[in-house]
């Protein structure tokens, strides 16, 4: 922001994920070292007759284990207790007081925010579809909708359908953290978590909070969901192998493997981290966002949008495109992102593009949905970290048409100092972070 | 659905095979919220930032303060911002009901269900629309000879910390944070608002919060600040509500003149906003809309009219 000439920095002080590869971010980190793969099938619902019968699941979680008055939680929809979490994590990490009405960390309640990329919760679906089965008129074709209100009001609870808000994990986290400044939720499709944490930060720079919570939660494995990717081809039907559906830029690549989880950082302004003497993790500096515009279905194939959003991020950073060090790539392993994806970095980046690594994790965690940029933007602060680019596992036969270096199979150790993330909606939503190694 | 029985049972095996085919392809593309705003950038060619913001009834002010800061800090020239939601289908309708946040007793007059502020309400109605305002910086939109109606001069943004998520807390606190805010944006002192447009859901506990909070926030201007309630005409229209409250204000300012509030024959027992009992020509210079969600998100904001 260069209003009054005052720009805050802003730097990630904390960061927490609930994932398919694990709920901390060692065991994620060590998931993404060791090209595991967190899909399996699925087992939330029985989907054995499923075109799609697996996904990358969250298993054996237990919000339970984050915090100590697990009952302000207890209704929380799958992705309200991801966030919560997540959240947790990221709050003991940054040394953020929660659950607690004298927090002794010094922040002012009123300047922490709230900035979530999440989903609705789900209905209970053995309710909901006895409903209608038995609220249907068959002699008239039609629906009984008094009689389908008469089944539903003795099988719906009113917190669980309150749950299906997608704000709710916003609600759950302000709760936790007892934040009164800006509270937000978005769902900008699979983009929702990068545009979070991009908008957080600006709203850091202008001065409108001191430190925000943001990132994204979300989970699309129900029968709706798992039918909506279905009925519009996105899914892997790879059934043989739930382990290698998802192999972004390969030849044989055939639609993503949905995923679901959470994904939080503490974004603060410079100033109140070293206020408080907190330890900074990186630095974002660049922030870009732009809308395809063209149709809900498909991606412009010339990647018009992500082209554009990439370019932004650049400006707004103030750096050169050679000063790229890697990109964490949106990679869905469908056959139209990771072309129209390829083809955004080459307009962007020019040649420069060919030098620099990219790589995709969906590969191993399955796609988040609206939490997957948030979990994507953690595993480039722990790039930085480790200098070392996680890989794009499953890369075994390159598709010849894609040129750019996708990091097959093996994390690459390199020095890392510029990160760039990137995620794609549908609708053409594009959103583009890069993060810097911090410097005073 | 009916097509995947086993013995009148709904049966998910049978779903996977027969139900889900008969599923429209682009179900999903109805379903998602970012859709909205991806048809409107179609339709018009609108390439800068998108985003879709989902706090219920406070959404449509959420997206107003933040393509405000959009355009501000220079990522776009004009933004179109506001919010739009279809409340009226079954499931959402008895989500309402279930919450206990739906009038069920006014069956016989729909007109004059919704409430707000009134000693009769007995909750909301609920419906269904489309807010949405052009926003531009002000030096571009003179630089082009637009008509201006406003200016949006303060933002404000809170929660309700409620473990009770779908109510608002009892003191009001997170409401009351996002208007100061807004006022405070505004660089004005309360007393100088001409017009409130509250949330005023016709719920009755909520409308007593709400009421507090406001004359907390007035003080002793309370008895001189006209306070006019939409909702008993547009009910609650989840995310464009606090948007169509927000072109509401704008057109009182632009004509001059504060339509009567309906359905607010008698005042709540311990409401003492000055509601307006009667149109009024006045001549408003700024006005404050509020909002709240039912999870808990607030926000409020500051119109100003446009004065050279």
């Amino acid at each position: 922001m260069k209003q009054n000439g005052k720009v805050e920095r802003v730097v990630i002080t904390g960061m927490g994920i609930v994932s398919p590869l694990g709920h901390d971010i060692e065991t994620v980190w060590q998931g993404l070292m060791t090209g595991k793969s967190g899909a399996d099938y699925t087992s939330l619902f029985d989907a054995s007759t499923f075109p799609a019968k697996f996904g990358a699941e969250v298993k054996d979680y237990d919000y339970r284990k984050f915090v100590n008055k697990p009952e302000l939680h207890k209704h929380g929809n799958r992705g309200s207790l991801f966030a919560v979490g997540a959240a947790a994590q990221a709050c003991r990490q940054a040394g953020i007081s929660i659950e607690t009405d004298s927090p002794t960390d010094g922040i002012d309640r009123r300047r922490m925010g709230v900035y979530l990329g999440a989903g609705e919760g789900s209905t209970k679906y053995d309710v909901f579809f006895n409903a209608l089965v038995q609220a249907w008129d068959d002699e008239h074709h039609r629906m009984d909708w008094a009689k389908w209100t008469d089944v539903v009001l003795g099988g719906f609870e009113p917190m669980h359908e309150m749950e299906q808000e997608s704000a709710m994990p916003t609600a759950h986290v302000a709760l936790l953290a007892g934040a009164r400044g800006p509270v937000r939720s978005c769902l900008t499709a699979c983009a929702a978590s990068t545009q979070a944490v991009g908008e957080a930060t600006m709203m850091i720079r202008k001065g409108d909070a001191d430190l925000m919570i943001a990132g994204g939660a979300h989970s699309m494995i129900h029968p709706l969901g798992v039918t909506g990717f279905i009925r519009l081809t996105a899914l892997s039907t790879r059934n043989d192998s739930p382990q290698t559906a998802s192999r972004p830029f390969t030849a044989s690549r055939d639609g993503f493997v949905l995923g679901e989880g959470a994904a939080v950082v503490i974004l603060e302004s410079v100033t109140s981290a070293k206020r408080r003497g907190a330890k900074i993790l990186a630095e974002i500096i660049g922030y870009g966002s732009s809308s395809d515009a063209f149709r809900v279905t498909d991606m412009h194939e010339e990647g018009r949008g992500g082209r554009q959003a990439i370019e932004a991020a650049i400006a707004d950073a103030g750096i050169e495109v050679a000063d790229i060090d890697y990109i964490n790539t949106h990679g869905t392993s469908t056959a139209e992102n990771d072309a129209v994806e390829t083809k955004a970095i080459k307009a962007a980046l020019g040649e420069a593009a060919m030098k620099i690594p990219v790589s995709s994790v969906k590969s191993m965690m399955g796609h988040l949905i609206g939490a997957a940029g948030g979990a994507e933007l953690i595993t480039c602060v722990l790039a930085l970290r480790e200098n070392t680019a996680p890989p794009t596992a499953n890369l075994h036969d390159p598709d010849p048409l894609l040129d750019l270096d996708y990091i097959p199979n093996e994390p690459r150790k390199m020095p890392l100092d510029i990160v760039m993330n990137e995620s794609f909606g549908f609708g053409g939503q594009n959103n583009v972070v890069i993060i810097k190694r911090f410097e005073e | 659905v009916v097509n995947s029985t086993v013995d009148g049972g709904f049966d998910m095996r049978k779903w996977g095979t027969h139900g889900m085919q008969l599923v429209t392809p682009l179900w999903l593309l109805k379903y998602l919220p970012n859709m909205l705003p991806c048809h409107v950038g179609i339709i018009h060619d609108i390439q800068g930032p998108s985003n879709t913001i989902t706090c219920a009834e406070s959404s449509a002010l959420i997206a107003l303060s933040e393509a405000r800061q959009v355009v501000l800090r220079g990522d776009a020239d004009i933004a179109l911002a506001g919010g739009a939601e279809a409340k009226v289908n079954p499931i959402v309708m008895l989500r309402q009901i279930l919450l206990k946040r739906s009038t069920i007793t006014s069956n016989d007059d729909p007109a004059g269900a919704c409430r707000p502020f009134d000693a009769n309400a007995s909750g909301s109605v609920f419906g269904e629309g489309a807010a949405l305002m052009v926003l531009e910086e002000r030096d571009y939109a003179v630089g082009h000879g637009a008509k201006i109606h406003a200016e949006l001069v303060g933002c404000g943004e809170s929660i309700s910390l409620n473990p009770h998520y779908e109510k608002l807390e009892d003191d009001g606190a997170g409401l009351q944070i996002a208007i100061e805010k807004a006022i405070e944006e505004a660089g004005i002192e309360p007393g100088e608002l001409d017009l409130v447009v509250p949330h005023g859901t016709g719920i009755p506990d909520e409308d007593a919060i709400e009421s507090m909070v406001l004359e907390r926030v007035l003080g002793k201007d309370v008895s001189n600040v006209p306070v006019w309630p939409t909702k008993s005409m547009l009910s609650v229209t989840g995310a464009a509500s606090s948007g169509l409250d927000l072109i509401a204000a704008v057109r009182a300012i632009t004509s001059g003149i504060i339509p009567k509030a309906k359905n607010c024959d008698k005042r709540a027992e311990g409401c003492n906003l000055s509601i307006v009992s009667e149109p009024l020509k006045k001549d408003v210079r700024y006005a404050l809309c509020c909002s709240y969600s039912y999870c808990g998100h607030t926000a409020a904001a500051v119109v100003k009219k446009y004065e050279k």
